[in-house]
């Protein structure tokens, strides 16, 4: 592949991966220790009731934080019970269907 | 939710919570996709997203309620054969995507809704509108505004790179209080010769689409602040030039303003209006 051609590929993909984070080798830092112990407003000015150190409100304090697969790459095989116990093969499930799939840290906090 | 059955686009949550709590959840808010459990975090650890800041002996755990296991919180979007296309991670867990935004990354396309904000302004070359990915905004979360240039058949726009002298098409949006506007993504030009000046130039025909990331902020609404506004005014700001093979037009600045109705904060436990 010529080089012009590889770069204009990088740089399409870069493009389409602005709001994707950096992976990282090195230990993640927390948003918290820049702040007040203490303080219950965090960097991004959102205030709730618990100090902003608390483990429920643990952030990344960069953008360079691991995000698992990259553009490209297959998604890895998993099978997990959905909310009524049925056993859901995601890629079987899936078919040949496109499809979103979303880590979120919790349905109950 | 039909957003995404109607384009064919299957949808999985995965949580580190057991699967009662999740059955719960999914009758409180009538969720019908299916939400998985992961309870032991694996295939969070497998994708490699393990929260690292939340240590395995926090001191929550001794209390029975352990914050170990969270993943940091994302969404893949993927093709047929479940190759990633696009993801959106998030360094504050409260960011996120909003569903109309994944909805057009998964297709590769814009939905343009009658639901959807919009505002148009029209000339005799060009119809320029701005509408939002979304019915609404939502705090934190990343909608896009679009900004279209129809051009009418055999005229054309300049987008960049360009040569000094030329007008690049633009759109922005001007800094707005309690609104994080991110850097905006334009379409691919095409390289057109004009052999009569010798050049060859950077030109956009037909429909043009312009996406400008925005996430309201915390400054436009807190938990705990009762005063939340019901909507809020996004000045959009074009420039354009338009130009047919042999004349070009007067170039154009035009302020638009878009009212786009802000969505309720959601607290937890609340029930969410449908």
């Amino acid at each position: 592949m010529p080089h012009w051609t590889l770069l204009m590929t990088l740089a399409v993909m870069w493009m389409a991966t602005a709001t994707v984070t950096a992976q990282v080798a090195g230990p993640v830092k927390p948003a918290h220790e820049g702040l007040e112990p203490g303080t219950r407003t965090d960097d991004l000015g959102i205030t709730i009731g618990i100090p902003v150190e608390h483990p429920g409100r643990r952030y990344p304090a960069s953008h360079e934080f691991p995000s698992g697969p990259e553009i490209g790459e297959r998604l890895p095989a998993f099978s997990l019970p959905n909310q009524q116990g049925r056993l859901v093969d995601y890629h079987a499930d899936r078919g040949d269907s496109k499809s979103v799939v979303v880590f979120y840290r919790s349905a109950v906090w | 939710m039909d957003l995404f059955r109607d384009a064919g686009i299957r949808v999985y949550g995965i949580s580190y919570d057991s699967q009662e709590q999740l059955l719960a959840f999914a009758d409180q808010y009538d969720v019908t996709y299916d939400l998985l459990s992961d309870a032991d975090s694996a295939v969070i650890r497998e994708f490699g997203i393990l929260n690292t800041l939340i240590s395995p002996d926090d001191p929550e755990r001794a209390a029975g309620r352990s914050f170990y296991g969270v993943p940091f919180p994302g969404v893949y979007v993927t093709d047929e054969n479940g190759v990633v296309t696009e993801k959106f991670f998030h360094r504050h867990y409260a960011t996120r995507e909003s569903a109309g935004a994944i909805r057009d990354s998964a297709l590769g396309e814009i939905l343009v809704r009658h639901e959807v904000p919009a505002i148009e302004l029209g000339t005799d070359q060009v119809q320029v509108s701005a509408f939002l990915s979304d019915t609404s905004l939502k705090f934190e979360t990343q909608s896009t505004v679009y900004v279209r240039f129809d051009l009418e058949d055999g005229l054309h726009m300049y987008g960049r790179p360009l040569p000094e002298g030329y007008i690049a098409s633009e759109a922005t949006i001007p800094d707005t209080s309690g609104l994080r506007v991110g850097p905006a993504r334009y379409p691919t030009t095409e390289p057109r010769e004009f052999p009569e000046l010798g050049v060859t130039l950077n030109v956009y025909g037909g429909i043009v689409d312009v996406a400008i990331p925005v996430t309201p902020t915390a400054e436009l609404f807190n938990p705990g602040n009762p005063d939340q506004p019901d909507q809020l005014v996004v000045p959009v700001s074009v420039l354009f030039q338009v130009c047919s093979e042999t004349v070009c037009y007067t170039p154009r600045t035009e302020e638009l303003s878009l009212s786009l109705p802000v969505g309720p904060l959601l607290r937890p436990g609340a029930p969410r209006a449908r």
